[in-house]
């Protein structure tokens, strides 16, 4: 690590995501890390073109075009290190979302123990649960091993017993795992990671390691009160690395190219690290909460004083999981966040385009809404199935969004969004926060590589956050209460800005009202909610908050938790129309 | 430079299309040798089952000892029934195969046996000649001939004549356009609306489907049937693009296969074998987009249209949605210049 910010590196980072591939060169400028450029190319790992290098060197191309430096040599090789200011980086990010979900098995012995644990572990990274076997699923061995079969993973997770515990259980699953992993051909064999009973772990290694690539990690459960995910997800991590770089060997050339001055790293990975290191940063009872609206797969990461972990969901992307979402979603849940009629017929359609063209751009004012109400119903499930991963004494009644500040967004369809407020009411609708907020905007989708680059430049990694300022979308307070009329005034505010000027506003029911307050004004605001709403500081209580200039402003959403749509499709619209003109005029 | 992928509507071309088993198995053709369509020409055990009979259970004795009962050893093929294991005495017990298959791991008093299953049998699909054997997963085939790429497919595969719904390129088809003569016949359709379409032509039946545009809420039913069916354009309520309509109506009488590959595995493809004493360059499946390149629009508003590359935008573009992309000019068959995210256009080649 450089002593002097002097002899600094600099660093190129590379997220392969599955629609494109962001090219985004750091270095210091006057004492301090910036980012100096970005470069955006179509990914080229899937069909037709089956070479990663060919949008990476798009990517790179455009950053050399826009700064005038050389990054690549005459046969497209990087220059790493760095031989002049002109020439080379000295440092590589590669992050990469791209590839398709890696098909896992999870094997437990308890169901709402081990195996749960064992899902909750594939879930932080980019897979898909094809198969679940635990102890009381009345399969035989031959059923578990005709389930593993024809699941065809590329990776089984074991996990189950306490250490020292009984060891029987694991050893009749590592039984159906080792026989099923000996029945496949060596090409199509999976890679085991075990997280059970440390005691066994010798017997597991001994039986499998013959046959098929196993890894060991510490005990998930080492007891039935303790869950421990971070010793397995590091070797996870080492799990997808050598799966991905089979399934796309010219990253092989890549990494090679900067030995020794590089990470790897999933995106979600980087992403999550990153929602760790803020919340660390910002303390608090608070947690911060990220979101990623990706093509594959959407990203939920949350962590409170530094931890917490991230959550794929490989089944809810904006591209090919498209179609998974109708089969699971009935189309009433996507129309009702249209502010205008599109038939369920056209959003069907929609749905399978977008599905058959990942990579494509909306270009209608039509295909924009409909896009953006899928990305609401995205993050109401995504939400709603990471609750139960919350810490408990972190929960609100009945399902509302714990606490959180800030939270962070990103993913195209955000950051690339027509407007600001249609990117806010898109995460209003999704995620419905509660009490206090800010929503900050990745808007260069800088955040996950930034997690990645922690590893090899945290001194660019805690720069950048600062200097990045962290774009701030909108303050966001939530009266909290379940409606019961609308058009009643549910919360009354003074703002008091720095000038020492005064103003009023009173906000009604099922309405959502906005304090102009831009970039670089700050304001005191004394809050009082009315009829037992809570905006965070308990039932009817009020307080007073120093709030900053953003975007859009200081925002306040009285539409109830959960928000009240009307039931007559026409009036909902009109309602669905006012509340973005309602953002829209202050934006 | 910015890439896209090629899509092609050619009468005339080099095809080599790779058929390729699911899972690795055993390839029954060699290089240079000529296929029909109805040839295997690779075999595999797609879809594995296990038997494990626990012969120490079944016996009575303790796992150590049981293997001294066990008849069989791996590699031996069974009929159900066949005797496995056999313990003598006062009171003698036998242990029976229960199915055929073959013996895989005798060990520990158990036996693993892999079932007896039919195999998945990969079927040329064209009439073509062997260029190349992908080991252990099936062949490249070459022909020459009229060739149209597809966006999606049903999974299924068949080989047939080509015949046609309607005439006009604006028409859907309906149940009307399914009269008896049809039975057989792989239909060209423009587009396709109705559930009862599909319905009707499953009964025909028909050998295969293409159509321009197709309902996306049709696919359920579409997967269902039991011929494949090819959608050229993409999901909606459009027309088949002019130069795809134009090329497979001129073809009708010949015979074509259709292979209507899921979209995970690929391109669905059209393929009618027609000889040629010229050779013909295959196109590329992906090409730079430059000023004069011939493409076909993915996307709304101008879904299906075909055109010519006038102008690469520098930078971002901004559209009516509001949203910001790289963007090209693009010059429509009817004379109309369109502004086009790059991200919405196929390279179309035609000849």
């Amino acid at each position: 690590m450089a002593t002097s910010l002097i002899d600094a590196d600099s660093l190129l980072a590379l997220d392969v995501g599955s629609a494109n591939t962001r090219a985004l060169l750091f270095d210091v400028v006057e004492g301090r890390y910036h980012l100096i450029a970005a470069g955006t190319a179509p990914t080229t790992s899937g069909r037709p073109y089956d070479d990663v290098r060919l949008g990476i060197q798009e990517a790179i191309t455009q950053v050399q075009n826009l700064t005038g430096r050389v990054l690549l040599a005459e046969d497209q090789s990087l220059i790493v290190p760095s031989r002049s200011e002109a020439v080379g980086v000295d440092q590589l990010v590669l992050t990469v979302s791209a590839g398709g979900a890696i098909k896992t098995v999870c094997v437990g012995v308890l169901e709402d123990v081990s195996l749960q644990s064992a899902r909750r572990l594939a879930s932080t990274i980019y897979s898909s649960v094809e198969a679940e076997l635990h102890t009381s699923d009345k399969r035989s061995t031959e059923g578990r091993i005709n389930t593993i079969i024809q699941a065809h993973p590329d990776l089984v997770i074991m996990a189950g017993g306490l250490n020292n515990g009984a060891s029987r259980s694991v050893e009749q699953m590592l039984e159906a795992v080792g026989l099923a992993a000996y029945l496949l051909p060596p090409e199509r064999r999976f890679e085991v990671l075990y997280a059970g009973n440390e005691r066994l772990a010798r017997e597991v290694e001994e039986t499998l390691s013959g046959i098929t690539p196993v890894h060991l990690a510490h005990n998930l459960r080492p007891t039935l009160e303790t869950e421990q995910l971070e010793p397995a997800e590091e070797k996870l991590l080492e799990i997808y690395r050598s799966i991905r770089l089979r399934q796309m060997p010219q990253l092989n050339a890549i990494l090679s190219q900067a030995a020794g001055k590089s990470v790897f790293y999933p995106t979600a990975h980087g992403f999550g690290r990153i929602v760790r290191i803020l919340s660390k940063i910002y303390g608090g009872p608070k947690g911060v909460l990220g979101v990623d609206l990706g093509a594959a797969a959407t990203t939920i990461a949350f962590a409170w004083e530094g931890s917490g972990r991230q959550k794929v969901f490989s089944d809810l992307g904006l591209g090919a999981p498209l179609a998974k979402l109708y089969s699971h979603t009935h189309i009433e849940k996507i129309e009702r966040w249209l502010p205008k009629e599109i038939p369920p017929d056209e959003i069907i359609d929609y749905l399978y385009n977008k599905m058959l063209y990942p990579e494509s751009v909306p270009v209608t004012e039509e295909e924009v809404l409909v896009e953006q109400a899928l990305a609401r119903e995205i993050l109401r499930v995504a939400i709603k199935r990471t609750y139960e991963d919350f810490p408990k004494q972190k929960h609100l009644a009945k399902g509302l969004l714990p606490a959180f500040e800030p939270i962070l967004a990103s993913g195209g369809i955000l950051t690339k969004a027509a407007s600001p407020p249609q990117a806010l009411m898109t995460l209003l609708d999704g995620l419905q926060p509660t009490g206090v907020t800010t929503f900050v905007l990745d808007t260069n989708q800088l955040l996950a590589p930034l997690g990645a680059a922690a590893d090899i430049n945290p001194i660019l990694t805690v720069q950048m956050l600062s200097t990045y300022h962290l774009p701030v979308l909108a303050t966001v307070i939530t009266p909290t209460k379940k409606l019961k009329r609308l058009g009643v005034p549910l919360l009354r505010a003074e703002v008091e800005l720095a000038t020492g000027a005064k103003k009023q506003i009173e906000v009604k029911s099922g309405t959502i009202g906005v304090i102009g307050l831009h970039g670089g004004q700050k304001a005191r605001l004394r809050l009082q909610p009315l009829h037992g709403a809570d905006i965070g500081f308990g039932a009817g209580r009020g307080g007073t908050v120093n709030v900053s200039g953003s975007k859009i402003g200081v925002v306040i959403d009285a539409r109830g938790r959960p928000i009240m749509l009307h039931t007559d499709p026409e009036k909902r619209r009109e309602q669905i129309s006012k509340w973005l003109a309602s953002l829209s005029r202050w934006a | 430079m910015v890439f896209r992928p090629v899509v092609r509507t050619m009468p005339i071309a080099e095809v080599r299309e790779k058929r390729l088993l699911p899972v690795p198995g055993k390839v029954l053709v060699s290089v240079g040798q000529t296929v029909k369509a109805s040839d295997v020409i690779a075999e595999a055990s797609a879809d594995p089952r296990y038997r494990l009979v626990d012969v120490a259970r079944a016996l009575g004795v303790p796992r150590s000892k049981a293997n001294e009962f066990i008849l069989c050893q791996p590699g031996d093929l069974l009929r159900a029934g066949d005797t496995l294991a056999r313990k003598q005495g006062f009171l003698s017990r036998i242990v029976r195969s229960p199915v055929d298959g073959k013996v895989i791991l005798v060990e520990e008093g158990q036996i693993l046996i892999e079932e007896y299953r039919e195999p998945y049998m990969l079927r040329a699909v064209i009439p073509a000649k062997v260029s190349a054997v992908i080991p252990d997963l099936g062949a490249e085939l070459a022909t020459t001939g009229m060739v149209v790429d597809g966006i999606w497919g049903n999974g299924r595969y068949n080989y047939g004549m080509l015949g046609a719904a309607t005439q006009e390129r604006e028409a859907e088809i309906t149940t009307k356009d399914l009269s008896v003569e049809k039975r057989g016949l792989i239909l060209i359709a423009s587009r396709l609306t109705e559930a009862k379409v599909l319905e009707i032509a499953d009964s025909l039946p028909l050998r295969g489907l293409i159509v321009g545009y197709m309902r996306a809420k049709l696919v359920p039913e579409a997967l269902k049937v039991s011929f494949p069916i090819v959608v050229i354009n993409g999901f909606g309520n459009r027309p088949m693009d002019s130069h795809s309509f134009k090329l497979l109506t001129t073809s009708v009488g010949q015979r074509v296969a259709m292979i209507a590959r899921k979209p995970h595995r690929g391109r669905p493809v059209i393929v009618a074998p027609l000889p040629s004493a010229e050779h013909h360059e295959p196109p590329p499946d992906f090409d730079e987009v430059t000023v004069g390149t011939k493409v076909r629009i993915t996307r709304a508003p101008y879904a299906g249209a075909i055109g010519q590359v006038t102008a690469i935008q520098p930078g971002m573009s901004q559209f009516p949605s509001g949203v910001k992309a790289p963007a090209a000019k693009i010059r429509l068959e009817n004379g109309e210049l369109a502004l086009v995210p790059l991200a919405n256009l196929e390279i179309l080649v035609q000849s």
